[in-house]
């Protein structure tokens, strides 16, 4: 039922790039992002696609199953491009259709954003698909963990995140389990009407939301009974090690930053 | 209604890095009428298995027959639809499936969603409820209210309610007190003489699948690895040793009893009713195991 879905994924490996460090793939990410909303010359973006395909394949995601899961981000890009398509009067007028006139300016602008949006979809999900969760959230704790100063509950909110992201499997397995209990009993999820087809959903929605509470409840119980208190200061049972290729990895990202912004200032 | 499975081998998300085979190739066949257990370790494919039997799955290759109806992996969902209500499921924990604003229309939920008037579904749902034994008082009553031994019964009368040819019910004990559990398989019993419906019970608990069903069905990694009546598959000890599964408790005991006394006998106890019995007997001398 949730088969064609790869966003937050994550899918076990032993390439390069499972190997890095969580907060090392962040901060790559997040510099790899800025490198798209700076890049502007067709050279850059050939060089920010290469970097991408590059990660791609030290990833060794099976290539059939990440074109699968992005089914649905494809109907976005092309729906992006196509406004752009049209929407964009600069330029000289290329042809018209209908009442429709598309110009030189909207080519290139609808090219630009839709690669802009493909690569980085297709950058965070190599982060999600070879990190887990968990390594992902206690990534980001100590990324953040200097506003610790300023007050702010880092390590609250990275609890919340890891409990959140430990029951989202949990809750799709349940949905899935209540969906066929009840399709047992006859209920039809597919067919009818709008309204009639949300209207099957109640019967999933009750049962699950009261799962959820519960479990919730029992957690909070459990955590309680064991002594737990947030912010207590604990030892972690899996230990992060910036190594040698992390620093790498980077720099590749940071010199790739210095090119696009020359490129820039170049044109 | 006859089932019968052949060469049904389904694998969960097929091309894909999580590809795992849940069964492979299995042929089997249940009569119409039987009281049949499937028993297997967590991951052996017995509730692929039995989902297949009302269309919860579809087969990756392979078919099953129910009845009159053949589902195959390109099965349509409207000539599932129908399937159905002949083939009840309960499922694990059924009462995480209540979700009504009281009993009766929860129970009820089957009936209508086949088309039945709600007046009559109504009718229908309060006899089921009492079938399961439950006080008529409850069926006004929120389902949330119940205990859970009675919001049990509640969810299995929501399967009972459509009459169905064929029951099945995935560890219908699962987390319930043993005084419980035999009341409710004794209620199964009883529905199933009055019905005259087929039981499937998928289980790993060898003793209530020995004392209530006719034949056994064991399954391991995806596949039938025996299947007989209770004291045919009993008899192969090692066997079931080899798929990790022991005889049951009542049997061990009277074989060890046998084994001191160095007597010996066909006649299997299961259950300690029967055990009781049958050593009762054996100590009076009287023929042995024939109680």
């Amino acid at each position: 039922m949730f088969k064609n879905i790869i966003i937050g994924q994550y899918i076990p490996g032993t390439s390069m790039i499972h190997g890095m460090d969580p907060r090392a793939k962040l901060i790559v990410v997040f510099v790899f992002i800025i490198n798209l909303f700076i890049a502007n010359q067709f050279v850059s973006f050939s060089l920010l696609t290469l970097y991408v395909l590059g990660a791609f394949f030290l990833s060794k995601v099976p290539i059939r199953f990440f074109l699968k899961g992005l089914r649905l981000i494809a109907i976005i890009i092309v729906v992006t491009f196509l406004l752009h398509l049209f929407m964009t009067r600069e330029g000289e007028p290329l042809f018209s259709v209908g009442f429709l006139t598309v110009y030189e300016g909207g080519v290139k602008q609808g090219a630009m954003i839709s690669l802009r949006l493909f690569l980085l979809v297709v950058m965070t999900s190599m982060l999600t698909l070879t990190t887990t969760p968990i390594a992902l959230t206690d990534g980001l704790e100590s990324l953040f963990n200097p506003l610790k100063k300023f007050g702010v509950p880092v390590y609250e909110f990275a609890l919340m995140m890891s409990i959140s992201l430990r029951f989202i499997p949990t809750l799709l397995m349940e949905t899935e389990k209540i969906m066929k209990a009840q399709m047992a009993r006859g209920a039809n999820f597919l067919h009818g009407s709008l309204v009639k087809r949300v209207k099957a959903f109640v019967p999933v929605l009750v049962p699950l939301f009261i799962q959820a509470f519960k479990r919730a409840d029992e957690l909070a119980t459990a955590m309680e009974s064991r002594g737990y208190q947030g912010g207590a200061e604990r030892t972690r049972f899996r230990q992060q090690n910036w190594r040698g290729l992390d620093t790498f990895v980077l720099l590749t990202v940071v010199a790739l930053m210095f090119i696009v912004l020359a490129l820039r200032w170049l044109s | 209604m006859d089932i019968k499975a052949e060469k049904l081998t389904h694998i969960y998300m097929s091309g894909s890095p999580f590809e795992s085979k849940a069964l492979h190739e299995v042929d089997l066949s249940i009569a119409s009428g039987e009281y049949v257990s499937i028993i297997g370790h967590t991951g052996s494919g017995k509730s692929t298995l039995v989902q297949h039997f009302n269309g919860l799955v579809k087969p990756t290759s392979g078919s099953v027959q129910v009845g009159n109806w053949t589902l195959k992996h390109d099965t349509k969902q409207k000539v599932i639809h129908p399937m159905r209500r002949k083939v009840g499921m309960v499922f694990q924990f059924p009462e995480h499936q209540l979700f009504d604003e009281t009993v009766e229309s929860d129970v009820a939920f089957g009936p209508i969603n086949h088309g039945v008037p709600k007046d009559e579904a109504l009718k229908r749902a309060r006899r089921a409820i009492e079938q399961v034994g439950l006080p008529q008082e409850v069926c006004s009553r929120s389902p949330f209210d119940l205990s859970g031994g009675q919001m049990r019964r509640a969810a299995i009368a929501g399967v009972l309610v459509m009459n169905p040819e064929v029951l099945i019910l995935d560890e219908p004990t699962a987390g319930i007190d043993p005084q419980g559990q035999k009341e409710l398989m004794d209620m199964i019993e009883a529905w199933r003489q009055d019905y005259e419906a087929t039981v499937i019970l998928v289980t790993h608990d060898m003793e209530l699948a020995a004392k209530h069903s006719d034949r056994l069905i064991i399954m391991s990694e995806g596949q039938v690895a025996k299947s007989g009546s209770p004291p045919t598959v009993f008899a192969d000890e090692q066997k079931l040793q080899s798929l990790g599964l022991q005889l049951p408790e009542s049997l061990r005991l009277w074989k060890a009893v046998q084994e001191h006394f160095g007597k010996e006998g066909d006649s299997l106890p299961f259950g300690e009713t029967a055990l009781v019995e049958h050593i009762d007997g054996m100590l009076k001398g009287s023929t042995l195991g024939d109680v």
